[in-house]
């Protein structure tokens, strides 16, 4: 137990980390944005960039969030309420967090069909062909790289919710009195 | 109705808002037996996010990490008390213009009441106010965000409703000198009414870390005698230097209001280091994890939000209701009262940023095309309204952040911010029945 709270931190840790590269990134390359174009040579793909930076970050910042206990959630209701059923409340809420992470995992696999691409032996257009599933053929608009690369994150974000949110589910069953949200 | 029901049930047990919408996109789907919808599901979450305006949502947040952390906030708030001089109330109003100021750099409202909060409510205890007042006072603070420029609310409508962003901020100047009138008007009230204090001439020296402030509550001797007025003016003028970036390099055609954002950024670092010393580069990267972490959790409700909006237009819920609301209403008042009655609904249970990406594409066309409504009056009418959402129960976040941050119940506050709502909710009133007032400027 002890251990999967452990490595749920660390995710986090690493989570928080790369977020806070990527908000830096953003910053860089809209500041960097302004100067190529008050010097007349202007990088088209900067925009571009910045947005998927910006949506990684997000997504990072998110999952970790889960770990910490971060996330907004309406407690009135809650707080009112006897400490086992407070317990039980926050049980079936981590418990439904886990169960919607796996529906988004389940989904990213319907999405990105992995052993499908491997049974067509990695070859894209086969694959594209024969399941009329286009994600590993979209391109991005300017970066000159294909858009599952960008859409791996969200692989990332579920496997990464579904993982935060057990981890918080079974440390809140087995050992309540130290589940306070983690500092961040 | 069952779907309703989940949404409310999984709302009280405590399911982190940010997750709530997909999780009913999800429930949509099976309910209505719309499986093909899985298909596209993540990518529509994505999708959601795959916008340029909402670049400005960490960037401004970033702003207000490093104007905590190099001691900006608290000058502007010297500022504004030596601006005030010996008022009764006086701390009040201070609270108000601060607000008003950090309005105009923040332009978001939980960045602002978390900013504020943790700034006024001690100042204002050791001036002998009550802690829920002026928990309450910083967070009413709040409704000006989305309403002065820059503001977060106004961005992300303009991109929605593909309107000009700078417009849409000078729309909103006019509504929000009224709301800081009719905020004044009530502390004026409860001033002589209640017998408010008189300011003290001692305000706390700026702190270089919110996280500091708790000290001052102590009455430790951390009070320092303030100096002259003209130095407390003198010495919050470099802060006003970033709004002014803002507002010039957009009017000027030099940046858009994203990149304003940024060069703001890059200003508040060079005065923190440079005229206040009292930034250090050692909060640059606190400042850029703590700016993703909070935009994170918003970026992830707009993203749940464009999914549970692509569930809905699948299933022609919007078209349902649109044509509920043009058979209901016959007149551009009757239409834009009853949105009101709907907003103020929608915004008590719906994060108003999520709420505006639901809500606009649905009603903006019928507005437009039925009923004539300018696309700017419009777009102030819903954004004031759901912002008003940021400090009624059982969702707003404005409660959630003024109450975590000053330890204060959101029951109290809730109490303590229902004038100023009130308030809000008459200048609503007034924009629907006179929409000149908003496009007086433009």
């Amino acid at each position: 137990m002890h251990r999967l709270a452990k490595t749920s931190q660390l995710i986090a840790n690493s989570e928080r980390l790369l977020a806070g590269i990527f908000c830096a990134l953003v910053f860089l390359l809209i500041s960097a944005n302004v100067l190529v174009r008050l010097i007349k040579v202007p990088i088209y793909w900067i925009d571009e960039a910045a947005i998927y930076a910006m949506i990684w970050m997000g997504f990072l910042a998110a999952s970790s969030a889960i770990q910490a206990d971060a996330h907004i959630s309406v407690s009135l209701v809650t707080n009112k309420l006897a400490p086992q059923l407070q317990q039980l409340c926050k049980l079936a809420s981590l418990l439904i967090m886990v169960i919607f992470g796996l529906c988004l995992l389940w989904l990213s696999w319907t999405w990105f069909e992995p052993l499908l691409l491997l049974q067509h032996g990695g070859d894209i257009d086969r694959f594209t062909s024969t399941e009329l599933n286009f994600i590993y053929t979209e391109p991005t608009a300017t970066l000159g790289i294909k858009k599952f690369w960008l859409w791996l994150i969200m692989p990332w974000f579920s496997f990464s919710l579904t993982f935060h949110s057990l981890a918080r589910f079974l440390s809140q069953l087995f050992d309540p009195a130290n589940t306070a949200g983690v500092e961040h | 109705m069952p779907i309703v029901i989940s949404l409310i049930s999984l709302l009280m047990i405590g399911v982190p808002i940010a997750f709530l919408l997909a999780m009913i996109a999800i429930l949509l789907i099976v309910y209505q037996g719309d499986q093909v919808l899985f298909l596209s599901f993540q990518q529509q979450f994505f999708a959601g996010l795959e916008n340029y305006g909402l670049l400005a949502l960490p960037l401004f947040i970033l702003v207000g990490e490093l104007m905590s952390a190099s001691g900006m906030a608290s000058r502007l708030v010297r500022m504004a008390a030596a601006l005030i001089g010996p008022v009764r109330g006086g701390l009040a109003y201070v609270n108000l213009i601060s607000n008003g100021f950090m309005a105009s750099i923040l332009g978001s409202a939980v960045a602002q009441i978390s900013l504020m909060t943790q700034v006024m409510t001690p100042e204002m205890q050791r001036n002998g106010y009550r802690k829920d007042f002026a928990v309450s006072l910083s967070a009413a603070g709040g409704l000006l965000a989305p309403i002065l420029p820059p503001s977060m609310m106004f961005v992300v409508y303009g991109v929605l409703a593909q309107i000009s962003i700078g417009d849409l901020f000078i729309t909103g100047l006019v509504p929000g000198a009224m709301m800081l009138l009719g905020f004044f008007t009530y502390i004026a009230w409860r001033a002589r009414h209640d017998n408010f204090p008189l300011p003290l001439d001692n305000i706390s020296a700026p702190n270089k870390q919110p996280s500091e402030l708790p000290e001052l509550q102590q009455g430790q001797e951390q009070t320092t005698k303030a100096g002259s007025k003209l130095g407390m003016l003198r010495q919050g003028l470099p802060a006003l230097l970033i709004p002014l970036v803002i507002v010039f390099s957009i009017l000027g055609g030099l940046a858009t209001p994203t990149e304003a954002a940024a060069l703001a950024a890059i200003v508040t670092i060079i005065v923190g280091k440079f005229i206040y010393r009292d930034f250090d580069w050692q909060h640059i990267p606190q400042a850029f994890k703590r700016a993703a972490i909070s935009s994170g959790l918003i970026l992830t409700l707009i993203g749940s939000a464009q999914v549970m909006g692509f569930v809905l237009s699948y299933q022609q819920i919007p078209l349902a209701v649109a044509q509920w609301i043009s058979q209901v209403a016959d007149s551009p008042l009757e239409f834009l009262l009853l949105l009101n009655v709907l907003l103020l609904f929608i915004g008590m249970f719906i994060d108003a940023i999520a709420a505006l990406i639901i809500v606009v594409p649905i009603l903006l066309p019928i507005a437009m095309n039925h009923f004539g409504i300018n696309p700017y009056h419009f777009g102030l009418v819903v954004c004031l309204n759901l912002a008003l959402g940021l400090l009624t129960p059982p969702v707003g976040a404005g409660l959630f952040v003024a109450s975590s941050t000053s330890g204060e119940s959101v029951e109290k506050i809730s109490r303590g911010v229902l004038p100023f709502v009130l308030i809000t909710v008459l200048i609503l009133l007034l924009l629907s029945v006179f929409p000149g007032l908003s496009s007086m400027l433009l």
